[in-house]
Parts: C-alpha cells; structure tokens; sequence
C-alpha cells in the first residue's frame, strides 16, 4: 500500500552482499524491491513491547493526567455537539 | 487508527482510558492522522500545555504519525453515503469521523475510539475501545 507518495518516505541503506543477492532473486517475477521488502517485514513476528518499557510509558501518562483539569475538557459528545452541525459538518 | 475520542480520552482520564493509552504504547502500528491531531488540540484547548506534552509522549514512544492521503480520502468519500451523518441513512459519521473511517480502511486497521458510532459501520474496532461509551 503506498499511500505516501515513495520520495516523502524515510529511507533506509544497508550494506549487506548476502541480502542483495536474495533480493535480486526475489525481484526476478517483476516486483520491486521495496514491495519485496515490505512484504518480507510485514510476515516477521512483531516484537512486544518490554513490560518495563509498557510500565514507564504508563506511569508518564499518568502523571499527565494527574496535572490536567479535566473540567475544561469537553467530552466528545459535547464537542461534536458544539463543532458539527446536523449533517456532520463543522458550524 | 487511533480517533481523536480516544485522545481525549487518554487526557480527560476518562473511565478505561488505560487501556486505550496501552494500545497506544504495544500496538506498532499505532496511527494517528493529521486532521486528528488538529480536532484535538481544538478539544483540549484550554489544556494546551498537557495535550502538547501527551502528543510528545506518543512521538517519543513510536506512535506514527501519518497526512491524511488520497487514497484515506477515497474511503472516506464511499463511506459518506452509508455512514455520513445527514444522509438520511441514519449515519452517525461526522466529517472527521469519515477521515478517521477511511484512514483505517485505507490502511487496513482497526480504529481506536470511544463512544458508539464507530461501531455502527462495517470498521473494525480495537477491543481496546470504549464502545459502551455514550
């Protein structure tokens, strides 16, 4: 799926003959590097987050919300209330 | 795809806003678009200074940050008749909403929210959502 255009996309280099030689073999039917690699990518387990890693993100979120005066935060509802009008568009 | 109701309710501390905030943290692909940023600045607006601080807090721990492309707006624009609020359907969908709807069915993901409009449409739902949520 390329719905960024491909130039404002974060590019990556790496030096490695082995995996030049697999990607040249896999590009033979036609398809592009890039869509071999992703596709290669996107079949990899993803890796959790560390539990330590979860428990300080946590922790800074709730420090967050600690300091917020959360009387002068509409909830949703009342916010589409104020910013959209019967037919979902902004008043 | 994260919607802006799920921000808000992250900083509004709002019953299972920890939850959503962990989804934010495990999920890798975890995506929030431009528009939804801007729709929550406009609701967090008299608490600028913590929404800024929440957004960084997601920059720095991998949540990505995406334009709202052609191909979301072409979702978006095939939804409008079935899910656009206004349509004479019984669509729930607001014009933000239908951004946040097609960004996710653009990009194959299920959208994190709260409140019960989402689930109203053919779009997956994180179960991390708070669909009971009026």
């Amino acid at each position: 799926m390329n719905y960024v255009p491909r130039r404002m996309q974060k590019p990556i280099t790496i030096r490695s003959d082995k995996a030049a030689k697999l990607l040249a073999q896999l590009t033979r039917d036609g398809r592009s590097q890039v869509e071999v690699i992703e596709e290669a990518l996107a079949k990899l387990p993803k890796p959790e987050a560390r539990k330590d890693e979860i428990a300080e993100f946590m922790a800074s979120i709730e420090a967050i919300v600690a300091r917020v005066d959360k009387s002068k935060i509409p909830t949703m509802k009342e916010f589409d209330a104020m910013e959209y009008d019967e037919n979902g568009l902004p008043r | 795809m994260v919607d802006t109701s799920a921000l808000v309710a992250i900083l509004g501390g709002e019953d299972g806003f920890r939850p959503i905030a962990k989804a934010l943290r495990v999920e890798p692909l975890a995506t929030i678009i431009s528009p939804v940023l801007v729709e929550f600045h406009r609701v967090t607006n008299d608490q600028a200074e913590d929404a800024q601080m929440l957004i960084e807090k997601l920059v720095g721990s991998g949540v990505i940050f995406n334009p709202f492309t052609i191909d979301a707006a072409q979702q978006s624009v095939r939804a409008n008749p079935l899910f656009g609020k206004g349509n004479k359907q019984g669509g729930k969908l607001n014009l933000l909403d239908l951004m946040v709807y097609g960004a996710a069915k653009a990009a194959g993901y299920p959208i994190l929210c709260t409140g019960r409009d989402f689930a109203t449409t053919d779009a997956q739902i994180h179960p991390a959502s708070r669909i009971d949520y009026p």
